[in-house]
């Protein structure tokens, strides 16, 4: 489903990825680990296709792509309303929702714990509130792919692990192939995942379990 | 009391000041709230220019303005984009080179007939013709531009990178939001004056954003409160014989200095 074939990606001087490859089959669960500035989010950026590879080429097969870029590049000090952000989430842009999307609204208002939010001010929400707003947005319709870089970093711990739950499920319910970008490895992870350690290229690539082996041997994860 | 209402050179600057007012209020959530507010003052400047190159080159001058105005307004959009100049130096730059220009051909140029005082202050009573009814059109080339693309200038305002991400034509978007934006500026010159129309840009998100809590209602209260201070601005400003421009923009900051400070109040 995603191919990358010798991908390259430069700026100016400073070598961000070197020689990326790998496959990921539909319906993988990839977490992405590396310390910072190791190019976790340049290689998410060439995958959402907000950065073109200086050399080397991208497949992807996937006909919708839902994204959770981190938050500090959302403006949330805008007058703009819970609706509004909700709504820009779906694949065609309109102006009134379908009943059967206002009920999907509504079911994950609810899975997010915040349905009384749903016609309040972004600017009137905290940083949690508003990190839940946008995965809304990225998984509202349905992606056959879903990309979250460090998408838990504005949430509160207790609703960490109900948001590691929902993943979970969106991975083995409805089979949705999840790429997700995190510094902490340890609550977000089942057996059956895959992991891969970048450091300016990929270190390691495999399952759960031979990552461990991996680190044992000496390289650690941020 | 209503009687200069009979007048058809108020009628005109009536219809003027409307078309502008909705025109600068529908640009003005996507520029401000996008920091981009800076950009109608410094085509403003360049408008400045525009004009007075058009005054020396032709007997129209807005034929030669708008394109000129457009061409820097892509300008200031492309040269913010590379990674060495940024957005507002952009401006900056533009601007104070087209300003500086467009005052040597002022003091070189020969058999000028426009003074510089009323290219600074403009003068709604004295447009002409074809001035409103290009005010009428770049009404509608706004209306038409953000009825078709709100959902689309909506996420690029709040969220760039997600907007390139769902595919968005951004660049297409955006470029067409600066010559549309460069269009209304040079009208509004002439009529608001070139050290005021950047006002109308920027006053209808700064004081709808203090009501309202949707982007959607951001924009609405922003165009009918600017309807309203233009048209008080030409009912006060025409009995006390002081530029309309002027007026407009003081009654815009009592408003906006009314809100802030009630504000807090409604709050508690």
């Amino acid at each position: 489903m995603i191919e990358y074939d010798h991908v390259n990606v430069l700026f100016g001087k400073f070598q961000a990825l070197t020689d990326v490859n790998f496959r990921l089959e539909k319906g993988s669960f990839l977490h992405i680990v590396g310390p910072n500035g190791s190019g976790k989010t340049t290689l998410v950026k060439t995958l959402v296709g907000l950065l073109k590879p200086s050399n080397g080429s991208i497949t992807i097969h996937a006909p919708h792509m839902g994204y959770l870029p981190q938050k500090l590049n959302t403006k949330t000090n805008l007058p703009m309303t819970v609706r509004e952000v909700i709504y820009s989430g779906f694949k065609k842009q309109k102006i009134k929702p379908s009943k059967e999307d206002c009920e999907l609204i509504k079911s994950w208002l609810e899975r997010m714990e915040i349905p009384h939010l749903f016609d309040e001010s972004m600017t009137h929400l905290s940083g949690g509130q508003q990190q839940r707003v946008f995965i809304i947005r990225a998984i509202i319709s349905n992606p056959d792919v879903l990309i979250l870089d460090e998408p838990t970093s504005a949430l509160d711990p207790s609703f960490r692990e109900k948001f590691y739950l929902l993943l979970n499920e969106l991975h083995q319910k409805y089979h949705m192939t999840i790429v997700h970008v995190t510094h902490d490895l340890t609550d977000a992870v089942k057996d059956d995942c895959l992991v891969m350690y970048v450091d300016q290229t990929v270190k390691f690539y495999g399952s759960y379990h031979d990552f461990h082996a991996f680190e044992h041997r000496g390289h650690h994860h941020a | 009391m209503l009687d200069f209402l009979s007048y058809s050179f108020i009628q005109q600057a009536l219809v003027i000041g409307i078309a502008l007012a909705i025109s600068a209020a529908l640009l003005s959530p996507f520029l401000v709230l996008n920091q981009q507010a800076m950009i109608a003052d410094g085509l403003a400047h360049v408008s400045f220019a525009g004009i007075i190159l058009g005054v020396v080159l032709s007997g129209e001058p807005l034929w030669i303005a708008i394109p000129f105005v457009m061409l820097a307004s892509i300008l200031i959009k492309y040269l913010s984009t590379t990674k060495t100049i940024n957005g507002d130096a952009a401006i900056g730059l533009v601007s104070s080179i087209s300003f500086a220009i467009g005052l040597i051909i002022v003091k070189k140029g020969q058999g000028f007939n426009i003074s510089i005082e009323s290219m600074l202050v403009g003068n709604i009573f004295t447009a002409t013709l074809t001035e409103m009814y290009l005010s009428l059109i770049i009404m509608a080339l706004i209306g038409v531009f953000v009825l078709i693309f709100y959902r689309k200038l909506f996420v690029m305002t709040y969220d760039l990178n997600y907007a390139k991400f769902t595919k968005i034509k951004v660049q297409l978007i955006g470029y067409t939001l600066s010559a549309l934006t460069a269009f209304f500026i040079v009208i509004g010159v002439r009529t608001i004056g070139t050290l005021l129309i950047s006002a109308l840009v920027v006053f209808p998100s700064v004081i709808s954003s203090q009501l309202a809590k949707s982007f959607k209602n951001t924009l609405l209260i922003g165009v009918l409160s600017s309807i309203l201070i233009v048209i008080m601005g030409i009912f006060v400003a025409h009995p006390l014989e002081i530029p309309v421009g002027s007026t407009i923009v003081v009654l815009y900051a009592a408003i906006l200095v009314f809100l802030l400070i009630l504000k807090p109040l409604w709050r508690k």
